[in-house]
């Protein structure tokens, strides 16, 4: 691919169109070129759209390296927080891959955790919400469309978001919304 | 410090719904109404593509904070907390009941939403709109660093209640959207509109005293906590027999919790899982020779919760720190 044409597609990564395969790809050979280029991008973008220019963390780049270096050689990580680190970079660029909660523990993968394209962002939804940065919503929703409601959760995850709920509630900040995102979960499950 | 918010509150009451007030001291007086009012709404909650309508109804009765949350479509689920029991309802009609003993006191919540909110966050009115029928002002709450969700509210011009709320990451994408649809301040309410319902089985998740449970509990010490977080909480409880150590963390309105519990003959395995801005990620470890789960449940982006388990330090309670 000429250089040229690579920018191109990391340019359309940014803005959300490029297709579910170029930017499978495009993760797939970045280098430190293209993780310096995209965090310049963001912030020239950011700035020109008048948007509050949060600084990103002064290792973002290279943790993003390390990132996708670390997605083709996953296996020979034997660090526990490898995979975690994994999740947070790829997160932390907006791409397609969004985790689903409904997945946990039911994956099949050793100790790999399951990886799902979802949709778990709000995006087009609402008009009203200024949408900053890159729509992958689109091209990472699965192919039967959106996540089946109702999906099995362990009591244990149950136990574990109820008590981190009232520890959240009880700092006040939000009043209920805690509370409301534990029910919503309980009610949207599978009956026991 | 009540007194005064009071005051405050009756001169904005009768100055009208014009006067433009200090974005930080709007976000004060929010956390103030949503514990002293009486009221009951409806709104929507959405992520993804999930959505709920939801119930609530608040009022403070004979000194005792009472609150229902009822999930109104799809599958019955309800909470329901009187002062510091908390019961849920699930949707087979079992009931979780739990004590969370140790009230935060009100006085300390508003004088840390006055003083900490604004380091970690810049707080903007971002104009006036309208939810529910109602006037109501918006306000920008963007995060400081990378560590922590921004939020967009919007407050009710009379009352200070929180009308709408969405938590964006840091490329100002909403995670979550929760928006009344109805509200009705201080409505009639009795303590019989927070009764629990009749229910089949009941379950509760007792906080345990360490020498109580044959397995030791884990001690968690984090190293490293994003600037301006504090712990907000810590208790052991059993949940299905075992002993579930829970240390809380918030920057007054971000919070995470990290739970760590030993799992014996269980197997278990290292995952992640999301929901709206909620990020959930296990890792079992190996302390003393025996195995245990370490988990961290929180509206925090994913590198805030890989750092945290970066700089994390286990070590049994009650025997050498190994």
């Amino acid at each position: 691919m000429s250089q040229d044409m690579h920018r191109e597609n990391l340019s359309a990564l940014m803005d959300g169109e490029a297709s579910e395969l170029d930017s499978r790809r495009l993760l797939r050979d970045a280098d430190g070129d293209d993780a310096g280029r995209w965090s310049r991008w963001h912030l020239a973008r950011d700035v020109m759209q008048g948007h509050d220019v949060t600084p990103a963390p002064a290792d973002f780049a290279s943790r993003l390296c390390a990132g996708l270096d670390g997605e083709q050689r996953e296996r020979q990580q034997a660090s526990w927080l490898a995979n975690l680190s994994r999740v947070g970079i790829a997160a932390s660029v907006a791409m397609a891959m969004v985790l689903g909660w409904q997945y946990m523990g039911q994956g099949d993968s050793g100790a790999t955790p399951q990886v799902v394209q979802g949709d778990a962002r709000m995006s087009r939804l609402f008009t009203g919400t200024e949408l900053v940065g890159a729509d992958f919503s689109t091209a990472a929703r699965p192919a039967s469309g959106v996540a089946a409601p109702a999906q099995a959760v362990e009591p244990r995850i149950e136990h574990l978001m109820v008590r981190h709920s009232d520890f959240a509630a009880r700092q006040g900040g939000q009043g209920p919304v805690p509370f409301v995102r534990y029910i919503s979960m309980d009610a949207n499950k599978d009956a026991k | 410090m009540r007194a005064g918010l009071a005051s405050l509150f009756l001169l904005t009451a009768l100055s009208g719904p014009a006067v433009a007030d200090e974005p930080v001291s709007l976000l004060a007086r929010m956390g103030e109404a949503m514990e002293n009012t009486s009221y009951r709404g409806r709104f929507v909650y959405q992520h993804g593509a999930e959505s709920s309508t939801l119930e609530i109804a608040h009022a403070t009765i004979d000194g005792i904070e009472y609150e229902r949350l009822t999930h109104l479509d799809g599958q019955l689920a309800e909470l329901i907390r009187h002062g510091d029991q908390v019961i849920c309802v699930h949707p087979d009609k079992t009931i979780t009941r739990f004590a969370r003993p140790g009230e935060a006191n009100p006085l300390a919540l508003q004088a840390r939403l006055a003083r900490q909110i604004p380091e970690q966050y810049r707080v903007k009115r971002a104009g006036d709109d309208r939810v529910a029928g109602r006037s109501a002002w918006q306000l920008d709450v963007v995060p400081a660093d990378n560590w922590r969700f921004g939020y967009r509210l919007w407050l009710d011009q009379s009352s200070s209640l929180l009308l709408k709320s969405e938590t964006l990451d840091h490329n100002g994408m909403a995670l979550e959207r929760l928006e009344y649809v109805s509200l009705e301040i201080s409505p009639v309410l009795a303590v019989s509109d927070f009764a629990a319902p009749a229910n089949a089985a009941e379950q509760s998740l007792p906080m345990v005293e360490q020498a109580v449970v044959s397995e030791r509990p884990v001690r968690l010490e984090p190293r490293w906590l994003p600037a301006g977080f504090r712990e907000a909480g810590a208790d052991t409880r059993l949940e299905q027999g075992y002993p579930v150590t829970a240390r809380s963390y918030s920057d007054g309105l971000a919070s995470f919790t990290l739970f760590a519990e030993p799992l014996a003959e269980r197997t278990m395995r290292d995952s992640v899982g999301r929901r709206g801005p909620t990020l959930l990620v296990t890792r079992v470890v190996e302390l003393g020779g025996d195995r245990f789960a370490v988990s961290l449940v929180g509206e925090v982006p994913p590198a805030t919760a890989e750092q945290v388990f970066a700089g994390l330090q286990l070590s049994l309670a009650g025997g050498s720190d190994d």
